[in-house]
């Protein structure tokens, strides 16, 4: 009777693992402030900056991340390919950071347009958005090592 | 059954509307700041990170229902029960650049042991002076093997409980803050992957149980100190993490046994190790405790020394954006020098499944086969021995979290 319940368990997660959908990877830009000296990065830099376990760029100043709307593909993509895992094990991550008093998530923004603005305004601000937007003269893109 | 049914109704009520206007008021705050920050980047490029809105909410609130088909865990679960309700609310704001502060609200309702007691879960002033140097002082939570931080955050793990031989719920008193302080800090080894570390001390505070034998009354517990340190490698395989926590802490406890009174005190070491992987959206866990505890009673009526083994593996995989579910087998055998008998282990396997309706709302579903029948409380079965429960029981839990 147990063992039954056993195969159903494990039968029940291997439906789940065989059934997986695939990640998309479309382009994706890394943006800081024009006046952010910083020419280019590492994929762990930024992931780990995004996940706040490195807050500070190489200069001293506080990072300051900007994430877009968990419902955004474009976030989907960059949370796939840069942060490797899904975007729903990111905002668990975050649950965890926010009620055990650790961390508080990036600010959040619903259109690139604002993300484009707010990073325009901020010297510290880093951003990733889809090559659809219109940069302007006040950010630039950011190379990953 | 029906009266207790509607008072528990009525207490997550109330405490839903004190989350209502929470929700209200951080709403309202969101928006007041967002304006005024709305003003102030019109005026050109700003060097401070803590724009927009550096006064932030967050808040969540619980429902379980648990019910098992013998032995009664963790409340009267024979009946089924819903005495499993969790409410929280907390504030950070940002000082500076440098330093944050924080504190956290929470009310749960576990069993019959814990009925609404509001305490404060966490607060802290936190400094951070680089990525490798900051410090943390408050109340904090003990950051001891790969979850006990999110021990009491459904919404940030899938199954309902964690493995409960390395994180039992029933000791949530003794493992989750500290009153003291840490260091903490994150190194980038560069091809080497990167290390995490924290070191804390303090002491804890503990409620005392209630009294439920006339022969046993604990009078007094105290944790006057605890010390520790965690040490996690992020290796250069993307996805596998690797740590190693040591803690020491003491206990003194104050009891009276038939009217005699008793001293005791318990030193206890626990070591844990710990790896997790994540490839994608397949996570994959596994720690491994041991725990020595050794007892000074005067008079002499509780000396022992045990030897406590404790470990698990586990497995998650996210199906969708929505759905994720997974399983794990927990083993817990309070002194390996003596395993004879059910109640000296206890066997878990579990099988669960979460599905968020929404990012501020989900709800999960497990079961568990158990063996053993360590993990148990006599009090919660008659204040029968162990010994004579039933060695074989099965739990089903239903649980649902909203949280903003």
């Amino acid at each position: 009777m147990k063992a039954k319940y056993i195969v159903f368990g494990i039968g029940f997660f291997l439906v789940g693992v065989i059934s997986a959908p695939q990640a998309r990877a479309d382009a994706l830009r890394i943006i800081v402030n024009s006046q952010n000296r910083t020419k280019e990065l590492s994929r762990k830099f930024l992931a780990d900056a995004f996940l706040k376990k490195i807050t500070f760029w190489e200069q001293g100043d506080l990072i300051v991340p900007v994430d877009q709307d968990s419902e955004s593909d474009t976030r989907k993509d960059f949370s796939e390919e840069i942060l490797k895992k899904p975007v729903a094990a990111v905002r668990s991550y975050w649950q965890q950071m926010i009620f055990s008093g650790q961390s508080i998530p990036p600010v959040e923004f619903d259109t690139e347009e604002q993300v484009v603005r707010y990073v325009g305004s901020h010297a510290n601000a880093v951003a990733y958005v889809s090559n659809k937007v219109a940069l302007g003269s006040k950010v630039k893109i950011i190379t990953l090592k | 059954m029906m009266n207790r049914f509607m008072n528990q109704v009525m207490r997550v009520g109330l405490a839903g509307l004190v989350i209502c206007l929470s929700i209200y008021l951080s709403i309202y705050l969101s928006i007041y700041l967002s304006m005024q920050n709305a003003s102030a980047e019109t005026t050109g490029v700003s060097t401070s990170a803590q724009s927009p809105p550096d006064l932030v909410w967050h808040g969540f609130i619980s429902q379980g229902f648990i019910k098992t088909g013998t032995n009664n865990y963790l409340s009267n679960s024979q009946e089924g029960s819903f005495d499993f309700t969790e409410v929280g609310l907390n504030v950070t704001k940002s000082l500076s650049d440098n330093i944050d502060i924080g504190a956290q609200l929470f009310s749960r309702k576990f069993g019959p042991n814990e009925n609404f007691n509001v305490k404060f879960d966490w607060f802290y002033a936190n400094y951070q002076h680089s990525n490798w140097l900051k410090i943390k002082a408050g109340r904090i939570k003990i950051p001891f093997g790969l979850y006990n931080e999110m021990s009491d955050i459904d919404s940030a793990r899938v199954p309902i409980l964690l493995p409960q031989s390395v994180y039992p719920s029933q000791s949530r008193n003794f493992l989750l803050a500290q009153n003291g302080a840490q260091v903490y800090g994150f190194i980038d080894l560069g091809k080497g992957g990167s290390l995490d570390y924290h070191l804390y001390a303090g002491s804890i505070n503990i409620d005392l149980p209630p009294v439920t034998s006339t022969a046993m009354i604990i009078t007094q517990i105290d944790v006057p100190h605890i010390l520790g340190g965690r040490l996690l490698w992020e290796t250069p395989l993307e996805g596998f993490k690797t740590a190693f926590t040591l803690q020491n802490l003491d206990l003194d406890i104050n009891l009276t046994q038939l009217g005699t009174p008793v001293k005791a005190d318990l030193p206890v070491v626990q070591t844990v190790f710990s790896a997790e992987y994540t490839l994608r959206r397949l996570l994959l866990a596994s720690e491994y405790q041991r725990q020595y505890v050794e007892i000074t009673s005067t008079p002499a009526t509780f000396n022992s020394r045990t030897n406590g083994e404790q470990y698990y593996v586990l497995a998650n995989y996210q199906l969708t954006d929505a759905f994720a579910p997974g399983i794990y087998y927990s083993v817990s055998t309070p002194d390996v020098g003596n395993m004879v008998g059910r109640e000296r282990h206890q066997n878990d396997f579990a099988f669960y499944c979460r599905y968020d309706f929404n990012p501020n709302w989900l709800i999960k579903l497990e079961g568990h086969l158990m063996d053993g029948t360590a993990s148990l409380k006599t009090e919660l079965n008659d204040n029968a021995p162990l010994s004579s429960l039933h060695e074989n029981w099965q739990v089903v839990m239903l649980k649902t979290t909203a949280f903003f």
